[in-house]
């Protein structure tokens, strides 16, 4: 069984410890604290019988930006626990709370040109699209696709839209 | 001699004194010269001036001229005690050496001089939360809110202040005294309604269930983060037995995520079936027909295929179990066996699963079907039949059998990479950590750019005390810059503990020491995190997230990372105490056998002599080299400074080695009482100590509780 659900702060080590294991770019416990006490809502992680962390999704709010729109700091599932779809699905959770929670109007992402793997996940699994290239993004030189994927039309954004509509018109009402 | 008008500065000196602050806070060397340039300015001609003489001390500081600063800020106090600046300054420098305690004494003089002044209390209450001082943190979050009212972290600073000492009634009421304040919340904004939410968890560990229910329904147009209102919602429904709005409410979590346990747990409650139940195997009907039923609502969820195989015996389950298997089997999903492994803990499944196991694998070599199967099945199946039931008997502790069935696999296709950590690990289970390690520098050398292989492989080549690969391989990952590695720096604690424990097994506990305590050092650093988050959360109105931070950072010394590394700590240092000449020796060091104290003093001596020289080479050549490359991206940095001791050579000199050993088994009975582990090194402390009385109750308390 491997269990989908929001991250807490006890899990963090954890997840950085599942990132050092798999992932090249990697981050101290205080970027993880962060991104947690920033956006409590975007951090999931997929843990297994025993409570091990075999994947995690973070993500953050670039709030400042013209449009909301979210983005994805980290996402790594443990090569053991490849094949169960358990990347799309921190993926899902992570997109349903920014649409719901900050009403994110897209989402971006880094991915190493070389990866294919994971360029492959964004592209064809999860709806990504290549929005531009970033030279020498990471440490060793190596260039990034800036990929994004569209939140306007995800199915919570309508019921939010009511929300927002009810509430203006209960305000109204007063 | 300090009277008022020596401390009185004329105008043209204040302008000058002002710039010294500004300066102070753009954190660049050349600013800080510049303040040093313009205070010294001012102490030529008045250099009795005690305010001029603290912000030298504090611009020395931040040049790391700590012992300077030191002087010249006690000068500044003989000065001038009535000076809250001074005051204040010699604080900043105490909380800058991470002395709390003291800096909270300078503090508290500063305020006597003036009292109302808000960046004093601020700075006074982060250290009281941060060494959970609550009395006085209550007391100065007060005086806060008293000052300004009108700043909402200071109602939110002042309830978070009671929760956190555990007096919910107050919490609440300066919760409700401030939403009071509040003139328009028709807005469904982010801040306000982590506040709500915060409000409501307040309410929850008050035991109000009915009032946090309301509370919560009431809010629930202003609440923003609907998932934890849902949740929230459901577990409260569920406490207070409205048992069909609770369903209903796990029904609507599970739409949105059907992969969350929890939710099935508490949908699974709500129908009246608790864990007993589901594990007794008995209402099977009436549970099949709830998962047949999610499952055709929720087609692609894992959990709703997963959660039948546990509440489901015999024939039930043998066939159910056989067609959750297909589709892992043809995909090749190397978490099968992980995901079932739960249901290892009742024999009669065992038995079962063995069967169908078997029975798939007969077949598929017969007819290259699977049990059940009319179409014929990719070859590729086989070998995760074969992958499965390698592990099985793995687990049954059958480790021929096991390797024999995984050779199988790995003689149809060798190409596949998790065969061979499969294989690896069935010799880790065996014994066998050098055949491990073989096996799995195989599979990593298969696919270099996965950082996975590599760590697995490091991991076993540890445990096979190959030390010298291990670092090599390590760093084709860990390299960064200039730096040769930043495992250190990125706080790659399992590596270090691995590393620490291989040292300790071949007795070099210099450098298992400088492993093992580098973990420590990134709890303390873990603790010393939290500093920042005292006001951001309460700027963010994380509350909920925050009030968990103070709580999991009270315990953070459970945490196995930390226990890991205390034990083998403890073992060097009893080590240690044992034996001092093993301080300098290791079992590798065949040169040093049999010798007298003194010949190993002088090949020692000599060694150091030589390693240094070579060392002094080496950075020689270093410099060279940097003369010629123009390395733009090494601009701006500061050269780290070298490990004065890289081996913990240093580290295993210790005095007293029983005494640092009693440090940590004292923290460990704290966190790691209920190990067993603990209590067995901490008499094995007790008893090098002598206490031979406290060992005695020790022992007669262990075994009352066992």
């Amino acid at each position: 069984m491997v269990n989908i659900r929001r991250a807490r702060v006890e899990d963090l080590l954890e997840m950085q410890a599942c990132n050092l294991a798999c992932l090249p770019e990697n981050y101290q416990l205080k970027y993880y604290f962060y991104h947690i006490f920033s956006w409590p809502q975007l951090l999931h992680v997929a843990e297994d019988s025993s409570k091990k962390i075999v994947g995690y999704v973070m993500a953050k709010m670039e709030e400042d930006a013209s449009e909301s729109h979210g983005h994805i700091t980290s996402l790594a599932v443990l090569r053991s626990h490849r094949k169960l779809g358990l990347a799309t699905r921190l993926m899902k959770a992570a997109e349903y709370d920014m649409v719901e929670c900050f009403d994110a109007e897209y989402v971006s992402l880094h991915v190493r040109k070389s990866n294919r793997a994971a360029f492959h996940l964004y592209s064809e699994t999860l709806g990504f699209q290549v929005h531009d290239i970033e030279k020498s993004y990471y440490a060793d030189d190596e260039d990034a696709y800036d990929m994004r994927k569209d939140l306007r039309d995800h199915p919570r954004k309508k019921k939010n839209r009511e929300a927002a509509d009810q509430l203006a018109s209960d305000v109204k009402n007063i | 001699m300090s009277s008022s008008n020596t401390q009185l500065l004329p105008q043209k000196e204040a302008a000058v004194f002002k710039t010294i602050v500004v300066r102070l806070k753009f954190y660049e060397t050349k600013q800080y010269k510049k303040g040093l340039k313009a205070a010294d300015s001012i102490l030529k001609k008045y250099p009795e001036h005690g305010e001029t003489l603290a912000m030298k001390g504090l611009t020395l500081n931040c040049m790391d001229r700590k012992q300077e600063a030191y002087d010249f800020v006690r000068l500044a106090l003989k000065k001038n005690m009535l000076s809250h600046v001074c005051w204040h300054v010699y604080g900043l420098l105490y909380r800058s050496d991470r002395d709390y305690k003291e800096a909270i004494k300078c503090y508290k003089q500063a305020l006597r001089r003036d009292k109302d002044n808000g960046q004093i209390l601020r700075d006074l209450c982060l250290l009281q939360i941060q060494t959970r001082e609550l009395t006085g943190f209550i007391e100065t979050r007060r005086q806060l809110l008293a000052i300004n009212p009108k700043n909402r972290n200071n109602w939110v600073g002042f309830a978070v202040s009671h929760h956190a000492a555990g007096d919910l009634d107050m919490a609440l009421k300066v919760l409700e005294s401030y939403e009071g304040t509040l003139e328009d919340t028709s807005n469904a904004d982010y801040e306000h309604s982590e506040m709500l939410l915060y409000k409501a968890q307040v309410l929850e560990e008050k035991g109000e269930l009915e009032k946090t229910l309301a509370h919560l329904e009431k809010s629930e147009p202003l609440i923003v983060d609907k998932q934890s209102f849902r949740e929230k919602r459901a577990e409260l429904l569920l406490k207070l037995g409205r048992l069909e709005d609770a369903e209903a409410m796990y029904r609507e979590l599970l739409s949105i995520n059907s992969d969350n346990y929890q939710y099935h747990k508490g949908l699974l409650e709500a129908r009246g079936y608790t864990d007993d139940v589901v594990a007794g195997g008995v209402k099977q009907d009436e549970l099949v027909s709830i998962y047949r039923e999610l499952s055709q609502m929720h087609p692609k969820s894992n959990a709703i295929k997963r959660i039948p195989l546990d509440f489901l015996t015999g024939d039930r389950f043998k066939e159910s179990f056989s067609s959750y298997v297909k589709p892992f089997l043809r995909k090749g999903v190397p978490s099968l066996f992980s995901d079932v492994k739960p249901l290892y803990s009742k024999p009669d499944k065992v038995q079962i699963m063995e069967e169908v196991m078997v029975k798939n694998l007969e077949r598929l070599r017969s007819e290259q079907k699977l049990v059940g199967e009319d179409d014929v099945d990719p070859p590729v199946t086989v070998l995760w039949v074969l992958e499965y039931l390698a592990n099985h008997f793995d687990r049954k502790g059958d480790s021929p059998r096991a390797l024999q069935l995984i050779d199988e696999a790995l003689d149809y296709t060798p190409t596949v990479i998790d065969l061979h950590l499969t294989k690896a690990r069935i010799y880790k289970h065996a014994g066998d950590f050098q055949k491990a390690s073989d096996e799995c520098e195989i599979a990593r050398k298969m696919d270099l750019a996965d950082r996975f292989l590599n760590t697995m492989s490091v991991k076993y080549m540890l445990r096979a005390d190959r030390r010298q690969p291990a670092e090599g391989t390590v760093t084709l990952f860990s390299k960064d810059g200039d730096n040769p590695n930043n495992l250190f720096d990125m706080q790659c604690m399992w590596y270090e503990i691995e590393f620490g424990r291989s040292c300790l097994r071949s007795r070099l506990y210099g450098k298992a020491l400088k492993k093992l305590t580098a973990v420590n050092k990134h709890f303390t650093d873990i603790i010393e995190d939290q500093f920042d988050f005292h006001t951001y959360c309460l700027r963010k109105m994380t509350l909920r997230a925050y009030m968990m931070l103070l709580r999991c950072e009270d315990t953070i010394y459970k945490h196995k990372f930390f226990v890991r590394a205390a034990f083998s700590i403890v073992q060097c240092y009893i080590a240690l105490h044992d034996n001092p000449a093993s301080a300098q020796e290791g079992e590798e060091d065949p040169e040093l056998k049999g010798l007298s104290d003194a010949e190993v003093k002088k090949i020692l001596r000599k060694r150091r002599k030589a390693q240094a020289r070579a060392e002094e080479e080496s950075a020689d050549d270093k410099n060279k080299d940097k003369g010629k490359k123009n390395d733009p991206k090494g601009k701006g940095k500061t050269i780290k400074q070298d490990d004065p001791d890289p081996d913990g050579e240093q580290l295993a000199k210790v005095e007293k080695p029983l005494d640092e050993a009693s440090r940590y088994v004292s923290i460990l009975q704290e966190h790691a009482g209920n190990l067993i582990e603990t209590h067995l090194l901490s008499m094995e402390v007790y008893m090098r100590k002598t206490r031979l009385l406290k060992v005695f109750c020790l022992y007669i308390l262990n075994t009352m509780q066992l």
